[in-house]
């Protein structure tokens, strides 16, 4: 975009309402998607604003599938935020408490969910939850979570064995012979 | 034991687990980033001819052009104000108006033109003796801008030009002395021409903090050019967050250099920054933050004319207590592909590329011509 040559273009009224109206339908989403991948709801908050800005930025190329450039997109934001993870320490619970108290209910059943879903997920490699993710939560196909990721179709399926075996050895005792816990069963 | 399709669907449920989360904020805050960004980066830097620039830029026209263009959103804002008039709020006829309806008025016409259309002004800074020390030309929209500073017969002497992208500003430096420009990535330097009026490089804000801060006095109904007006004018105090008042900095602005105003790259140049009186506290803060322990305010004169109908304003005169006087007329452009071309400096042909200064380091073979 640096001085690039042609006609200036202002994005016009119609094309920023419909930005919004995407925005404001996929930021739930978009957002549960960045909890899940990078455990830290303030950090996942900055990660969809910024993807949705991106979004934004070169929405004459995002309009014709919104859903799917934004995806990407937020796939390679949490990649930058895994990055720097790796050089800074993870902000604690308490730091996040301290910072807007009056929101420490809803923080604390956040915590609860993470915990939980963090016992189910911490061994797996950021490559892997983010497959779990793709597959699980959008229920994306192999072959589209193969494309939004790069990888081979037969990767993806060897990952997600991986990943599900290592989610098997993490659940709780009692959680392990209880498939009824399944919503398809219950 | 679970079965993987057990285990999948397990996972399924887990995500799923509390709903989507409330993402009111996030949503919020991009939708006001885009409202207050109409540029943006869905502009498309606008390729202007060299050559023609180059043989037109020497030649500019300088004259005074009333151009009344009201975008729909500024109409809205003055209907809101024109539908309390005929509720009793305000009385109808101009000369009926007070001070702080007439600057209520252009507040809110400044606020809604600032996001919609580009800010031109051409500003003439003269000494106390009355020689003319300084002309600019400037462009403004909402993080994008341009300052092109004109000799005394119109032909350009630098040209400056940036763009916020994300919070980091980008852009490009001419220098017709040495027919040499430079890309500047992450480190644009914004040099306001109002010196030591005013560091602020939109004119909306300029205008927004004169008559938010200032003292408004005086309000009349007049003519400028041969059209109707209604005249502002009051007084605001410029603080300077060390011992160095207007009168002895308004050689900096006489000499039409940039000034002090728009460099704040250093703490030096910080500590010198003058400041409106809105600003009050960031230029304490930065006094205390560059060691400095003295905060200095000067009286600065202010008129602001204003067009009866939109409320947008066509003219403003500063003048600082030891006479150095800044006028600025002023026009709103619609942001068509003309005007929005006109926030990029141009690159007249045979301008050769050479290295950003430190702290402006630009991209490389990006020749832009």
């Amino acid at each position: 975009l640096h001085f690039r040559s042609g006609e200036p273009v202002r994005i016009g009224r119609r094309e920023r309402d419909d930005f919004i109206r995407f925005a404001s339908e996929s930021a739930s989403r978009l957002l549960r998607v960045a909890e899940l991948l990078l455990r830290d709801r303030f950090v996942a908050e900055d990660a969809v604003q910024t993807t949705l800005l991106r979004v934004f930025q070169h929405w004459d190329r995002a309009k014709e599938n919104p859903q799917a450039y934004s995806r990407t997109v937020l796939l390679n934001v949490c990649r930058d935020q895994w990055r720097r993870d790796a050089f800074r320490p993870r902000t604690e619970l308490s730091d996040a408490l301290e910072r807007e108290p009056e929101r420490s209910r809803s923080l604390l059943e956040i915590f609860e969910d993470r915990a939980y879903l963090d016992g189910l997920l911490r061994d797996l490699t950021e490559q892997q939850r983010a497959i779990l993710v793709l597959r699980f939560y959008l229920d994306l196909s192999v072959a589209e979570t193969a494309e939004l990721l790069g990888l081979p179709e037969g990767t993806i399926k060897s990952y997600t064995s991986r990943a599900l075996a290592t989610v098997r050895r993490s659940l709780p005792e009692q959680r392990k012979e209880r498939p009824e816990c399944s919503p398809t069963n219950s | 034991m679970l079965t993987d399709e057990q285990l999948e669907d397990l996972l399924r449920f887990e995500f799923r687990a509390g709903g989507e989360p409330d993402a009111s904020r996030v949503i919020d805050a991009v939708t006001r980033e885009v409202a207050r960004d109409p540029l943006h980066l869905g502009i498309r830097r606008a390729a202007v001819s060299r050559d023609e620039d180059a043989s037109s830029a020497g030649s500019r026209r300088r004259t005074f052009v009333h151009r009344w263009r009201l975008a729909l959103p500024a109409g809205a804002a003055i209907a809101t104000t024109s539908l309390l008039a005929g509720l009793g709020v305000f009385s109808s006829g101009p000369a009926a108006l007070s001070m702080e309806t007439v600057a209520y008025r252009t507040t809110g016409a400044v606020t809604t033109a600032a996001s919609a259309e580009i800010a031109y002004a051409q500003t003439v800074v003269t000494n106390p003796s009355g020689g003319v020390a300084g002309n600019y030309d400037w462009w403004s929209e909402e993080g994008n801008g341009r300052v092109e500073q004109l000799s005394a017969d119109g032909s350009p002497v630098t040209d400056t030009s940036w763009y916020d992208a994300n919070g980091t500003l980008s852009g490009r430096e001419v220098d017709y002395a040495t027919r040499t420009w430079h890309a500047t990535n992450g480190g644009a330097s914004r040099q306001s021409p109002l010196g030591d009026f005013s560091d602020e490089l939109a004119l909306g804000e300029v205008i927004q903090n004169q008559l938010s801060s200032g003292r408004s006095e005086n309000v009349q109904s007049t003519t400028l050019n041969g059209e109707p007006v209604l005249e502002l004018s009051g007084t605001v105090e410029i603080y300077h967050a060390s011992a160095t008042k207007i009168g002895a900095s308004g050689s900096t602005a006489a000499s039409g250099s940039s000034g002090t105003a728009g460099d704040s790259g250093t703490g030096a140049a910080a500590a010198s920054a003058p400041s409106a009186a809105s600003s009050k506290a960031a230029a304490a803060a930065r006094a205390v933050a560059s060691g400095a322990t003295t905060l200095t305010g000067t009286t600065t004169n202010w008129t602001v004319w204003v067009d009866p109908t939109s409320y947008l304003p066509v003219q403003m005169v500063e003048t600082a207590a030891d006479g150095t006087t800044a006028t600025s007329s002023i026009e709103w452009l619609a942001p068509s592909s003309t005007d929005l071309g006109q926030l990029v400096a141009p690159i007249p042909s045979g301008f050769a590329e050479v290295a950003a200064p430190a702290g402006q380091a630009g991209p490389t073979g990006n020749s832009g011509s």
